[in-house]
């Protein structure tokens, strides 16, 4: 197993793919920085900050459209208890599609290019094929999270000084309080790699599969009158609210949540690989 | 006794209404290379699937170096193949390719990955990437793989696809070499029955999942070597009447109602004037001998009928 992820590191940074995941992700939070609030892709486009002090919430949306890019960034400079390096960490929703270039790199192309035949036929069982590829898109993924809040904070305070930024304990906190919905969406898209298996049609069903979760939420909201504390438990208002504060019952009915859910998608995609005939 | 290195017991694979392998039962000797005959979805490949754990039996079970079932599943490091077509990370070069499978068997060291692309003639090409190689040169990466190991059994789908007559040629020295010097068991399918006849040693004769004959070479040679073919109700008084009065020696008794003379004969029509008037009861007496494909022909057809 060992030896399988080896190899797949080997493969891995010799992959365009993997360096545009990196760039892409460091642009993101780059113009996040630049501009003094994070951004995120969502259905509403709504920054989710949980800030009490999130500047932007104090001027009129007039304003806001009438401003420069300069003027907008020399008002959130001036801005005071604002924490930009949390507001990032809390959309990180985002890091959603960078984790798609990973686990398409590590399991669909494998699929795709046919190589898991070679593997599979003289080299390890499908569990041991399974548990490895799984592992490096964990060890991978968890990297990215921990390599962007963390190049986040320290960014933010070489570029807009000590005062947008939070403390290091604070962001490592974070990190950890965000890990199980990470893991979640690592194990979504693992469970999903290895049903789907070939990248196209992987692709095709992972990109759009968040937007199309959150639309069909909102009309399940509007039409069944969901009590609002249910949507707490939705993921991206789970990594927001975790840079919140959250109280230690939200945090373990998160952590239980994302768990079941794991296992539930690792189950799915190990057994449909299971059954698959290899072609 | 030779060692078995893979038995199938009623191996049998189907896909809704329609069998892709029906009730197989192969023996592949340690040392053999075994040839794979059939058409095109005769279910060579499902064999090789199976075996390679690419897919699962609906009945069945075999045996791969005396281990069958989830322990069957560790001797795979034994097993080197090429199936359906080579498979590759198209960004990675041929050298790199086989490095990153080099990195997932342990296999040390790189000389081994030089060696094996120097034997499929692949040297010049190792940091050529896959996508720019021509069918033949991605064929031969593909056996450069299963090579790699030094595993004790190669399983190849249909090898020479793509490949020029020179490659052919030598690859098929390669199969022998190897073979020879490393005891190396093969199983080899192709369409090209010359080419198979030309290295393996057993052949296996498929269709429509069905198992029509397992052979051995020199039994293929009398099989469709020239002859005469003699049926009567008595071979033992044919076989004594052709050496004592006409002194042919080079015959043999194919079943109890046939006898085949492979000794040079002009004329048949004499030689049956000669054995009625020696009280032998002919049922029928013709010339025969076929190529191979007219054999494999033949024998599809007569099963079919």
């Amino acid at each position: 197993m060992i030896n399988m992820i080896k190899a797949d590191i080997y493969r891995l940074v010799r992959t365009k793919g993997f360096y545009v995941a990196l760039f892409l992700m460091l642009l993101m939070m780059s113009v996040s920085i630049y501009l003094v609030q994070p951004g995120a892709v969502s259905m509403t486009g709504e920054i989710p900050s949980n800030s009490q002090a999130y500047p932007m919430d104090q001027i009129t949306a007039e304003d806001y459209s009438n401003m420069s890019v300069s003027q907008m960034r020399e008002f959130m400079l001036g801005s005071e208890g604002y924490m930009l390096d949390v507001d990032i960490a809390a959309a990180n929703m985002n890091l959603y599609y960078i984790f798609i270039f990973i686990a398409a790199l590590v399991i669909s192309a494998d699929f795709s290019s046919g190589g898991v035949k070679n593997t599979l036929s003289s080299a390890i069982s499908r569990r041991k094929y399974f548990i490895s590829k799984a592992l490096l898109v964990n060890i991978c993924c968890v990297a990215l999270l921990f390599l962007n809040n963390y190049l986040a904070h320290f960014l933010d305070i070489i570029c807009n000084g000590k005062n947008l930024a939070a403390d290091l304990a604070t962001i490592t906190k974070i990190t950890l309080l965000q890990l199980p919905a990470i893991l979640f969406v690592i194990a979504l898209q693992t469970g999903l790699a290895f049903l789907l298996r070939k990248t196209s049609v992987f692709n095709t069903v992972v990109i759009p599969l968040v937007l199309i979760f959150q639309l069909l939420l909102s009309i399940a909201v509007m039409i069944f009158d969901i009590n609002d504390k249910y949507l707490y438990y939705e993921i991206q208002s789970m990594l927001s609210n975790m840079t919140a504060d959250p109280t230690k019952r939200y945090i373990l009915n998160s952590c239980l949540l994302c768990f079941a859910a794991a296992a539930v998608c690792y189950a799915v995609g190990y057994i449909s690989f299971k059954k698959a005939e290899i072609k | 006794m030779r060692e078995i290195v893979l038995q199938t017991r009623q191996l049998t694979k189907r896909y809704k209404d329609s069998a892709a392998l029906d009730h197989a039962d192969i023996t592949v000797y340690r040392k053999d290379i075994y040839g794979l005959i059939g058409r095109n979805g005769a279910g060579k490949t499902t064999i090789m699937k199976i075996v390679t754990g690419l897919t699962s039996p609906t009945e069945g079970e075999f045996e791969i170096f005396g281990k069958t079932g989830e322990s069957a599943g560790n001797e795979k490091r034994r097993i080197g193949c090429l199936i359906e077509n080579p498979a590759f990370f198209p960004n990675l070069s041929a050298y790199q390719n086989l490095k990153y499978y080099c990195l997932q068997k342990g296999i040390p060291g790189d000389t081994h990955i030089s060696e094996t692309l120097e034997m499929v003639g692949l040297k010049d090409s190792a940091d050529k990437k896959f996508k720019k190689f021509s069918l033949g040169m991605k064929q031969r990466l593909g056996i450069a793989l299963a090579m790699l190991d030094d595993p004790d059994l190669i399983i190849l789908d249909e090898p020479i696809n793509g490949l020029d007559p020179i490659g052919i040629s030598e690859l098929r020295d390669t199969f022998r070499r190897l073979n020879r010097e490393k005891e190396i068991t093969f199983i080899i399918s192709s369409h090209i029955l010359s080419e198979l006849y030309t290295v393996a040693n057993r052949f296996l004769i498929i269709d429509k999942g069905k198992i029509i004959k397992e052979i051995t070479k020199e039994e293929l040679d009398l099989e469709c070597k020239r002859c005469i073919v003699v049926r009567t109700d008595d071979t033992k008084k044919l076989a004594a009447v052709l050496e004592k009065d006409l002194g042919i020696t080079d015959y043999k008794v194919t079943d109890s109602m046939e006898l085949r003379i492979y000794e040079q004969n002009d004329d048949p029509a004499r030689l049956n004037k000669m054995l009625v008037g020696r009280d032998i009861n002919v049922s029928s007496l013709f010339e025969s001998g076929i190529s191979l494909e007219d054999y494999f022909k033949d024998l599809v057809e007569e099963v079919r009928s």
